[in-house]
């Protein structure tokens, strides 16, 4: 897999009408995101129907008639190619699982798009309180999604907006406030006017805004500060699954977090606290010395198959992982009926395990956009309700493994679930380990 | 225009048209009308008696004197001039006073109408949200027959719910997993319970992990 160029991923968030389809759409259609037998005979069809002068309407509706169908396989990932990054765009959708699967799934987004229409009245309506724009929003930033780009849309509007500096201006100020009541600094948000219908300031710059210096949307991307991969860290791999073949015995996959994996190294299995060597390393039916963030590997070890399971984490010998007999969290409850007390045991989704959580304590009520504590009355025990955030303390109905988010990310952001529903979300501030705990009690 | 029951040419009919015409010269309006024509077709060839009902004999001779030129000539006229009619009543409430900026005002007005009729005509057809998904689905073991599984898990059926494409990918040591393509209808299918489902194929089936998901 000779891939030269560093893969990044983006989010594109925003209001249902503020085109966020069309602007994921653009970039893929003029960054190469669709294969050139494809693009051929879009533009041959395109052009029998007479429509040849305007293609991307075109290309906009069969992609999106193709992926309905789900007929291409490839069709699900949006990957294109811009000059410093390979990169996989996802279109936030509005499915109620999406969040849960923003936090275990497989990618943390490296920058957040946030999209806004600069209709009047569409705009207004798409940072309106009940919106997703505004959970989303949150969410990227509470799960550490610092990058953010704004892009200022429908520009070409006639009725209401035609390209004015003015109306840009008014949207820029509103947004603002918006972001940075979430916690972003506007001061380092690019803002860019343009329509991506249109193309304008898309990947080139637009003429009818000479107004506006600012990045393209193009360079805007291209100029996303470099994720770290966290290679420098002590390993942490969440196993997924877990194998037992002939003639070569217990093989487990997963994904490395952090840190790097050896052939031949040992390596502690938490929470059961098993040292072994990893014999070997797969990917791809391939075998490699090493496995770096972002590979999902298959390793053999030298276990039962029944003495190892999904939700377990594997790490090395130096900081390694282990039981957790607590941990404390901000949490931010997006949707719960009713009131939340001491003792609610809802399911805490957290990298691959699943594991029932008790809520024994909320500390804190918190403000969650600064994190100040909000002064409590002693005499009122707390509750939390939707929309509250604040520090809990929660513990494990069964073995857990957990990392604080600040050391390990993947391992310290989680999803709370209760019944069929997200009820919130939530990153973890301190881990009390469980042999740590025993040993100050002697 | 009345409804007049097709007996026309019964003494019940003739009665009530009797009675209908006695303040009227024609069915509908001040001019002969297709109204006519048709109350005349039904009434038939011979006039309604003069004596018993009078209303109904003075109408039947009337219109029987226009020809079917005059008649076609006439009606065009009542539409014309009911068209015509509606203008006509904005002409005698023209503000002389008024200026232009009124009319433009208005325009504005409609303008802002018709958007808030198109808004909220949005609504009622918004597409349907669906998301495009990929999931991977994980056997037990190299010797898991794929087959079976991917049969095991496309057989599971929901509203709202189309399978598309899959590939088997290579995971390492000879174990392979089931990339299957997916479109949900947001509001019509849990993930939780289709990952449940899949996940009770319990002879096939060792976890299902997402691995994408987009909005369509």
């Amino acid at each position: 897999m000779g891939k030269e160029k560093p893969c990044i991923n983006i989010v594109v968030i925003g209001h249902v009408d503020a085109g966020k389809s069309t602007l994921s759409g653009h970039l893929i259609y003029k960054c190469g995101g669709i294969d050139k037998r494809t693009m051929e005979l879009y533009e041959q069809q395109s052009a029998q129907m007479g429509k040849g002068t305007f293609k991307f309407a075109w290309v906009m509706d069969n992609l999106k008639s193709e992926r309905e169908r789900g007929i291409t396989i490839d069709c699900s990932l949006m990957r294109f190619d811009i000059d410093k990054y390979d990169v996989t765009i996802i279109d936030a959708p509005g499915h109620k699982d999406f969040i849960k699967n923003m936090i275990t799934g497989s990618s943390q987004a490296d920058c957040a798009v946030l999209v806004v229409s600069s209709v009047k009245g569409e705009f207004e309506a798409g940072i309106d309180k009940k919106g997703s724009t505004r959970e989303h929003a949150l969410l990227a930033y509470t799960l550490g999604v610092r990058q953010l780009i704004v892009a200022v849309n429908k520009m070409d509007d006639e009725k209401t907006t035609n390209y004015s500096e003015a109306r840009f201006n008014e949207i820029v100020k509103e947004t603002s406030s918006f972001i940075k009541k979430i916690g972003y600094n506007p001061e380092k948000v690019p803002f860019i006017p343009l329509s991506a219908w249109n193309g304008d300031n898309m990947l080139e710059k637009s003429t009818k805004m000479p107004w506006y210096n600012g990045p393209t949307l193009y360079e805007a991307l291209n100029s996303i500060v470099e994720p770290k991969r966290p290679v420098d860290k002590p390993l942490r791999l969440p196993i997924q699954d877990v194998y037992k073949i002939g003639g070569i015995g217990t093989v487990a996959v997963g994904r490395v977090e952090t840190g790097v994996m050896k052939a031949g190294q040992p390596v502690v299995i938490a929470p059961v606290n098993k040292v072994l060597e990893v014999k070997s390393i797969e990917r791809h039916h391939v075998q490699v010395d090493q496995a770096i963030p972002g590979f999902n590997v298959g390793f053999n070890l030298k276990i039962g198959h029944r003495d190892i399971c999904r939700g377990m984490v594997v790490g090395d010998t130096v900081d390694p992982p282990a039981e957790c007999e607590r941990f404390v969290a901000q949490i931010i409850v997006v949707n719960h009926p009713g009131q939340i007390h001491v003792g609610y045991t809802p399911v805490v989704d957290c990298h691959t395990s699943h594991i029932a959580c008790r809520l024994v304590n909320i500390i804190d009520k918190v403000d969650r956009r600064s994190g100040a504590v909000i002064p409590k009355d002693e005499n009122e025990p707390l509750f939390l309700k939707t929309g509250d955030s604040a520090m809990c303390e929660f513990q494990p109905t069964k073995p857990m493994v957990v990392e604080p988010f600040s050391e390990y990310s993947p391992l310290g952001r989680f999803a709370i679930r209760d019944g069929g529903s997200n009820v919130g979300v939530g990153v973890i501030k301190s881990v009390t380990k469980k042999q740590a705990v025993v040993a100050k009690k002697k | 225009m009345p409804s007049f029951s097709a007996e026309l040419n019964t003494e019940a009919g003739l009665k009530a048209l009797n009675e209908y015409l006695a303040d009227k010269t024609f069915i509908v309006g001040f001019v002969p009308s297709s109204a006519d024509v048709q109350a005349l077709g039904l009434v038939g060839a011979t006039a309604p008696c003069a004596t018993k009902y009078p209303h109904a004999n003075r109408w039947f001779v009337t219109v029987k004197a226009y020809t079917a030129e005059e008649f076609e000539k006439v009606a065009e006229t009542v539409t014309i001039a009911a068209a015509a009619a509606a203008p006509a009543k904005d002409d005698d409430d023209v503000d002389l006073f008024g200026s232009d900026e009124d009319d433009e005002e208005y325009e504005k007005q409609l303008e802002e109408r018709r958007k808030a009729a198109l808004a909220s005509k949005k609504p009622k057809e918004k597409v349907i949200a669906k998301s495009s998904i990929m999931m991977d689905v994980k056997p037990w073991d190299d010797t898991t027959d794929m087959g079976e599984l991917e049969k095991a898990v496309r057989s599971i059926a929901m509203d709202g719910l189309l399978w598309g494409a899959s590939k088997l990918v290579p995971v390492g040591y000879g174990i392979k997993k089931l990339s299957i393509n997916l479109v949900v209808v947001d509001d019509l299918v849990s993930l939780d319970d289709l990952t449940e489902q899949i996940e009770a194929f319990e002879d096939f089936v060792q976890s299902v992990d997402i691995t994408a998901f987009n909005k369509i």
